[in-house]
C-alpha cells in the first residue's frame, strides 16, 4: 500500500515536471507572446532552442517607452526589432512614448520610417501613443488611405499636417482620437466620411481651430460613440446601442432622431433647462443605463413629466461630479421615485465639496423611497468608470 | 435538430458523459456545427466525442454556461464587469496542469473568448519575470549549449539568462 503510494506521488511528480508548454503549436504560443509587450515577446527566445524563432514572427509588437529604462536603449530595441521580425506577419503594432525629456529625441522622420514599414504589410491594428513634449508629431498622409487597417487608434501630440482630400480606411472599424490635431474642420469631416464601416467612434479633446458641425451622413454602422455634442448632428448618430457626450454647450436644436437603438447614454450637465434633458430621454425608448455627470446643477428641475424609459427601462442611474446641491438631490429623487425597473444607482462626490454632501446626500438619500424592489444605492466618494 | 432540446450530451475523451445547454454549446464553433448536422433528440443513440479529458471538458462547459447569456444577448456594462471579475477567479487554476489542457482544447474548440482569456493567464505569467524564472514556472529546459549561450548573450546585452 505504502509502496504503491509512493511511487504514485512519484509518477505525478514526473507529469508536473513535464515542460507542456513547449509542446503547444506555434500558433498557440504565439498568441500567448501576443500579450507581452515586444521587449519580453523577444526575451522568450532565450528560454529554449524551440523558443528561439518564434519572435520573428510575432503577430503584435508592443513598443513601449515604459519598458526600458534608458531611451536610448528603446531607440536601439524600436529599430533593430523592425529590421529583424517578419513584418508580413505583423497584424498589430502599438507604439507607445509618453514618458518624454527634452533630450530623449526622435527624429520624426524615423518614426515615420517606422510607421511606413509597418502599414506596408498588411497591418490590421495601428495604436499610437505619442507625448513628444512641445514637439507634435506629424502623421504620414497615407495612414488614411491604408485599405488594410481595422483599427486606429491615436493619442497625444499627433497632429495631421496637411489638408486631407482623399481617404480610403474602407475596412476601419475602430477610431480613437485622443488629442489630436487637425488643421481644419473640413480634414475631419473627410476622415470621417471615409470610413463607411466604422462601428466605434471615439473623439476626445479635440484640436482644431474654429468650431463648426460636421455635416456628414452614412456611418450607418456606428454602434459605439463618443465625442463632442454638438461635432456630428444627431441624426448621423441615430444608430448606436452607446453613447458619450462631451457638452460644451448643450443645445440640441429642434431635430432629435429617436434612437431606437440606444441603451446606454452619457452626457455631462451644463446649465440648461431640464426640458432639453427631456427631450433626449424621450428619444431613447431602450435605455437600460444613464449617465450623468454634473458641470453645474442650475436649471435642473425636474418635472412630473417621466419619460417611459425611465419609468419602464432603466436599470442603472449613475449621477457623477455631485456636491450636495438641492438640485442634484431632486434628480435623484425623481430617479429612485419614478424608475420601475432601477437595479442600481449610484451618486458620486466631484473632489471638493464635504458639508452639503454630507448634509445632502449621505443624509438624506439614503431615507428617500425607492420604488423598484432590490434596488441597490451607492454613494461613493468618487466616480467609477462607467 | 427539434429546437424543443434544451441540452445535449456529449462524451470526453475519458468516456464520462456531461450535459451541456444548447446555448452554452454554440459558443464553441464545431459544437455549433454538430448541432447543425447532427441529430440530438433521445430517440439518437450516438453520443459525439469531444477529444478534451473529463477534467478539463468540466472547466470548459463551466466557462460556456457562465458566458452564453450574455453571448446571446445584449448584457450592461457592470454585467460585464462581473464576469471580467469571475474570469479572473475562473483562471486562478494549476498551471502545469490544467492551463495547458485550456489552452488546447479552447483551440480545439474554436472558443475565441476562452483562447483569449487563456493565452491571457499564460503571458501573465511570464510577465516581469526573468528568462530562468519562466523555465521554472513551466519547466522549460534550457537546452542551449554554453557557446550557444555565450552568442546569444552577446547578440540580446539587455537581457539576462539568470
Amino acid at each position: 500500500m505504502e509502496k504503491s503510494e509512493s511511487s504514485n506521488k512519484m509518477h505525478r511528480t514526473e507529469a508536473e515536471m513535464r515542460d507542456r508548454i513547449s509542446d503547444l503549436p506555434d500558433s498557440l504560443l504565439l498568441h500567448i507572446l501576443s500579450f507581452l509587450p515586444a521587449k519580453e515577446a523577444v526575451a522568450t527566445s532565450l528560454l529554449s532552442k524551440r523558443w528561439r524563432p518564434l519572435w520573428f514572427s510575432l503577430p503584435t509588437l508592443k513598443l513601449r517607452r515604459q519598458d526600458f529604462q534608458r531611451f536610448t536603449f528603446f531607440h536601439q530595441f524600436v529599430g533593430k526589432i523592425l529590421k529583424l521580425v517578419d513584418l508580413k506577419a505583423v497584424k498589430k503594432f502599438v507604439f507607445e512614448c509618453e514618458y518624454y525629456k527634452s533630450r530623449d529625441y526622435f527624429r520624426p522622420q524615423k518614426i515615420s520610417e517606422w510607421i511606413n514599414a509597418v502599414i506596408l504589410d498588411k497591418v490590421e491594428h495601428l495604436e499610437l501613443n505619442l507625448y513628444l513634449g512641445n514637439n507634435d508629431y506629424e502623421l504620414p498622409s497615407n495612414i488614411f488611405t491604408t485599405i488594410n487597417i481595422k483599427v486606429l487608434k491615436l493619442s497625444g501630440g499627433v497632429t495631421v499636417g496637411s489638408t486631407l482630400s482623399h481617404v480610403n480606411l474602407g475596412l476601419l472599424q475602430v477610431l480613437h482620437l485622443k488629442l489630436v490635431k487637425f488643421p481644419d474642420f473640413r480634414s475631419l469631416g473627410i476622415l470621417l466620411s471615409g470610413c463607411v464601416l466604422l462601428r466605434d467612434l471615439v473623439i476626445r479633446s479635440l484640436q482644431v481651430d474654429g468650431y463648426s458641425p460636421l455635416d456628414i451622413g452614412g456611418l450607418n454602422h456606428l454602434v459605439t460613440a463618443e465625442l463632442p455634442h454638438s461635432l456630428i448632428p444627431l441624426r448621423v448618430l441615430s444608430n448606436v446601442t452607446f453613447l458619450r457626450l462631451h457638452t460644451y454647450n448643450f443645445t440640441l436644436g429642434p431635430d432629435i432622431p429617436t434612437f431606437y437603438n440606444l441603451t446606454y447614454l452619457k452626457f455631462q450637465y451644463y446649465p440648461h433647462d431640464w426640458e432639453t434633458t427631456l427631450r433626449l430621454l424621450h428619444s431613447c425608448p431602450k435605455l437600460e443605463i444613464l449617465v450623468i455627470q454634473i458641470l453645474c446643477s442650475q436649471g435642473l428641475e425636474p418635472t412630473a413629466d417621466v419619460p417611459q424609459c425611465v419609468s419602464s427601462n432603466l436599470k442603472e442611474f449613475h449621477l457623477g461630479n455631485c456636491c450636495g446641491k438641492i438640485e442634484e438631490l431632486k434628480l435623484a429623487r425623481y430617479i429612485m421615485k419614478n424608475a420601475m425597473v432601477l437595479r442600481i444607482i449610484s451618486i458620486s462626490k466631484n473632489s471638493i465639496s464635504r458639508v452639503t454632501w454630507k448634509n445632502r446626500i449621505l443624509k438624506k438619500i439614503p431615507l428617500c423611497p425607492i420604488s423598484s424592489v432590490n434596488c441597490k444605492l451607492l454613494l461613493l466618494n468618487r466616480m467609477t468608470e462607467t | 435538430m427539434s429546437s424543443s432540446v434544451e441540452a445535449i450530451t456529449v462524451l470526453s475523451s475519458d468516456g464520462d458523459e456531461f450535459k451541456i445547454t444548447v446555448s452554452a454549446a454554440k459558443l464553441s464553433k464545431p459544437l455549433n456545427w454538430m448541432l447543425e448536422d447532427v441529430c440530438f433528440s433521445d430517440d439518437c443513440d450516438e453520443v459525439p466525442t469531444i477529444e478534451v479529458n473529463s477534467k478539463t471538458l468540466v472547466k470548459v462547459i463551466e466557462y460556456c454556461e457562465k458566458h452564453a447569456p450574455r453571448a446571446n444577448s445584449g448584457a450592461s456594462d457592470s454585467d460585464a464587469e462581473e464576469l471580467k471579475k469571475w474570469d479572473i477567479e475562473f483562471m486562478k487554476m494549476d498551471v502545469k496542469d490544467i492551463l495547458f489542457h485550456i489552452l488546447m482544447a479552447a483551440n480545439y474548440l474554436h472558443m475565441e473568448g476562452l483562447y483569449d482569456l487563456a493565452c491571457q493567464t499564460a503571458a501573465d505569467l511570464m510577465k516581469g519575470m526573468t528568462v530562468s524564472q519562466i523555465r521554472k514556472i513551466f519547466h522549460i529546459k534550457n537546452d542551449f549549449s554554453s557557446e550557444e549561450q555565450e552568442q546569444l548573450r552577446r547578440q540580446h546585452p539587455g537581457c539576462s539568462f539568470d
